[in-house]
């Protein structure tokens, strides 16, 4: 997880005024800033300036909230916060970083994007939103879980070990293996739903 | 449930409760004995613990993940020393560049600038404060590193 990201700014920056938003919008920040990150890189650019971009994103996401609320609040913060990030990725994407710093910019790099490419490029934030949706739901269930019941997880579905091999190496039956690893799981698919749903719900 | 039927029996709702941590210690070590020989019930856990694309999901992006999670656990503690280091190089190889001034207040020549400070540097490059004389105002000048202005394909 990208997680050494500095995020007071947007913090500081927002004004929502309901609180139930403000935990919304923190949650929203700590996923979807990675997520663009990631996908900045995938696109070919520098670290600095994966970071510059994600940060672009969010302030011009939290420039819209006022619309936001002046609209009578029809749809609901977090769905809302997902669409209009997905327009200002596609938007930042396809400027490219040159007019956007409002440095006199040296000749740079300029990152291809073509007018077919925003239906590609809304896909694949979707995607890189659900894989850091998916990454911050594993360490919140891992915070929680004992060492050996994520361990269990961790060596069989990430580092590719067999069931027995995980066994022997945490001195476990292998029913204790296939017992926990379904346990984390299903921690993991209800802490995504409940990231995913309005905690009012 | 005595202990006898606790090891052998396939029960859907024992797993159920397992599931949401319902079941007793003593109750646990029993299902996960029944576990170590029935494949079905390993089967039916699975199904009731998640979709078979929530454990797909699951496996894809968290795989791509072991090397950041080695980060966060300190495995990769020298990245940002070493990001650091090269910032530092990469600084100092865009101030190696800057052609000699008469002012004080700059650190060098930079064709109508003076270049009187360093604003940042990244991956791409190092932006550089200066002033354009003539007009008498203040401008950023993002410079791309050398390394990248050397190669054709930058």
């Amino acid at each position: 997880m990208v997680t050494d990201l500095p995020n007071t700014r947007e913090s500081l920056l927002i004004r929502v005024r309901d609180l139930r938003d403000r935990d919304a919008w923190d949650q929203f920040v700590q996923i979807y800033r990675p997520a663009v990150y990631r996908l900045a890189r995938a696109r070919g650019l520098q670290d600095a300036d994966a970071q510059d971009l994600s940060q672009r994103v969010l302030i011009s996401v939290a420039k819209a909230i006022p619309d936001w609320e002046r609209q009578g609040q029809g749809t609901k913060f977090r769905h809302w916060l997902r669409r209009v990030a997905k327009n200002a990725v596609v938007n930042q994407l396809s400027r490219g970083p040159k007019d956007s710093l409002g440095y006199l910019v040296a000749e740079l790099p300029l990152l291809q994007q073509s007018a077919e490419g925003s239906s590609e490029t809304e896909q694949q934030i979707e995607l890189e939103y659900r894989r850091q949706l998916f990454r911050h739901a594993a360490e919140v269930v891992r915070q929680r879980a004992d060492e050996t019941t994520w361990q269990a997880l961790q060596m069989t579905m990430i580092d590719g070990a067999s069931i027995a091999d995980a066994a022997t190496r945490l001195d476990r039956s292998e029913g204790v293996i296939y017992a926990a690893r379904s346990r984390i799981i299903k921690r993991l698919k209800d802490v995504v739903k409940e990231l995913e749903s309005d905690s009012d719900e | 449930m005595n202990d006898a039927t606790n090891a052998s029996t396939c029960d859907p709702a024992r797993l159920v409760d397992y599931l949401k941590d319902r079941l007793s210690n003593d109750d646990e070590v029993a299902l996960t004995e029944h576990l170590n020989q029935c494949a079905v019930c390993r089967n039916e856990l699975a199904i009731a613990a998640a979709s078979k694309e929530i454990w797909t999901d699951a496996a894809d992006f968290l795989k791509a993940d072991a090397d950041e999670l080695g980060r966060v656990l300190g495995l990769g503690a020298g990245h940002d020393q070493d990001r650091f280091e090269r910032n530092t190089h990469q600084i100092q190889q865009v101030l190696d560049i800057l052609a000699p001034t008469d002012d004080p207040q700059s650190l060098g020549r930079l064709g109508p600038y003076e270049v009187t400070g360093v604003v940042g540097s990244g991956g791409m490059g190092v932006v550089l404060k200066a002033t354009e004389k003539s007009l008498d105002r203040t401008v950023a000048i993002k410079v791309l590193a050398p390394h990248l202005g050397a190669n054709g394909a930058a």
